[in-house]
């Protein structure tokens, strides 16, 4: 009985450490900037998914986009960077860059959502 | 019906019957499958119209920033599926992977159609629908029904025409066995008399050169020699050689009375005769005596006994006339008929006026016969 507690304290105390590095990770690299600067997450998201499909490719874009921005290499339009302008690269190594891109995604997964 | 009447009209009917449904499935079956393809192509024009339905659909969810996101179910009994643009399952009404082979089925309508831009990622939708065998159903029942009717029509149309084809051949038997009958009978009088007479000279044991029983014999055996010569000349007409000459029809036709005087004699007719001499005609012998005996055998078979038989000869006709049982008028139309006989009461084929119609038109004479029913007959050739 006191081993199955145990297992169980332990098992939610690793999906509450999960969920929170989830959450950290992804608040610290991404979205508290974007939330700060009121840039629409969820639109960027929705503009890469129009043009890429799949979760590789847009990683990928992402990915080449965040290391070298500049306006032409965006799917978003240009009107967008009129009023947010273009950052500078990423300072974030790449496994780094990767794991927050992968989790942006995981975020806004249109397919969490979908329902019949 | 006749047996053989029966099997030709079984064969004829089973060869018509089996040809035409042969024909009607051939027919039928290209009708069906032409039609089957059109209503698969309408079926199929619902899974466009979905198509399009959804893509619309997607493109609004897309937009959408609801949190939950409803998927758009599609009408008409179809699935939809969509796919990335590597082929990766999204989402759908069912659950099944890309497939490998988009053809259509018998059991199932398959389309893909591109999405582009990819709302939601969408780089693929598939849409899949059951076949509706319900309207290839009703229309194989309907052909059926249509090829039924049809086939019961034509059985009896099939039926009606063969006894229409067979009657040929069963007038073709029927007249077949009354020409047997005849000669049977035609042959019997003869040989029956030759026979009968000969009987008596060995029995009594006298000869005399005006015996009666002599005469008779000479009259049967010029019967059958007259019978034997005209159905001669009958069969061997197709392929028989005629020598024209320029002849002396008075002679032939003096001699050929005084052939036909025991006849005559026998009937007690009188004959009366006007023969200009030395009328000669351009004909081939065997057909002048044919054409010369028929007239004078029929002038002698259907007269009364002591009757009258005018012979006349001129420049350009040949008359001879009767005072027998003449024809009907109503018989006239039919007399020059082969194996025709408007009386059976005398003997005979029924071949003699049809050989001598074939003698006048070969050598383009005319014909006339007058006749009176119960008073005589008078028949004039003119060349």
């Amino acid at each position: 009985m006191v081993k199955t507690i145990s297992l169980l304290m332990l098992c939610l105390s690793w999906g509450i450490s999960s969920e929170i590095h989830y959450d950290n990770t992804l608040d610290r690299q991404c979205l508290t900037c974007h939330k700060n600067n009121q840039i629409p997450s969820e639109l960027i998201y929705r503009k890469y998914l129009l043009k890429y499909s799949t979760k590789s490719h847009i990683s990928k874009a992402m990915k080449l986009y965040l290391q070298h921005p500049r306006q032409e290499k965006s799917t978003l339009p240009q009107q967008f960077f009129l009023k947010f302008p273009i950052k500078a690269p990423t300072n974030l190594d790449d496994d780094n860059l990767s794991e927050a891109i992968e989790l942006f995604i995981d975020y806004y997964d249109i397919k969490k959502r979908l329902y019949l | 019906m006749l047996n053989s009447e029966r099997r030709s009209l079984a064969r004829f009917l089973s060869i018509y019957l089996l040809s035409t449904f042969l024909l009607f499935s051939i027919a039928s079956w290209i009708f069906y499958d032409s039609t089957k393809h059109h209503m698969l192509d309408q079926q199929k024009e619902l899974l466009e119209y979905e198509s399009d339905r959804t893509i619309t659909k997607l493109r609004e969810l897309h937009m959408s920033d609801s949190q939950r996101l409803k998927y758009p179910i599609p009408n008409n009994q179809v699935n939809t599926t969509i796919y990335d643009i590597d082929k990766n399952y999204i989402f759908g009404t069912t659950k099944q992977k890309y497939p490998t082979n988009i053809a259509d089925s018998e059991e199932t309508l398959q389309m893909v159609s591109k999405v582009f831009p990819h709302y939601l990622g969408v780089g693929y939708l598939l849409l899949t629908k059951a076949v509706d065998h319900t309207p290839m159903v009703e229309l194989r029942e309907r052909i059926l029904l249509f090829m039924l009717i049809g086939g019961l029509v034509f059985l009896v149309l099939g039926y009606y025409l063969g006894k229409l084809f067979v009657s040929p051949m069963r007038d073709a038997m029927a007249q077949m066995n009354r020409f047997i009958q005849d000669t049977t009978h035609e042959m019997n009088t003869p040989i029956s008399t030759i026979l009968t007479n000969i009987e008596m000279i060995e029995t009594f044991g006298k000869y005399d050169g005006n015996a009666d029983e002599l005469n008779r014999i000479a009259i049967a055996s010029k019967t059958l020699s007259h019978i034997y010569d005209d159905l001669a000349y009958l069969n061997l007409n197709h392929d028989y050689h005629r020598d024209i000459r320029h002849l002396n029809f008075s002679d032939l036709l003096n001699e050929r009375l005084e052939y036909f005087s025991s006849m005559c004699s026998a009937k007690m007719l009188r004959v009366s005769t006007s023969i200009l001499e030395d009328i000669y005609l351009d004909i081939d012998q065997n057909d002048a005596i044919r054409l010369i005996d028929n007239i004078i055998s029929n002038g002698i078979k259907y007269n009364r006994p002591k009757g009258t038989l005018s012979i006349m000869l001129s420049d350009k006709t040949f008359i001879i006339s009767d005072t027998g049982i003449g024809i009907k008028s109503t018989s006239m139309d039919i007399i020059m008929e082969r194996f025709r006989r408007v009386d059976s009461s005398e003997g005979g084929f029924g071949i003699g006026l049809s050989i001598i119609q074939q003698i006048v038109d070969y050598y383009k004479y005319s014909i006339q016969i007058e006749s009176e029913f119960n008073k005589g007959t008078k028949v004039t050739i003119k060349w």
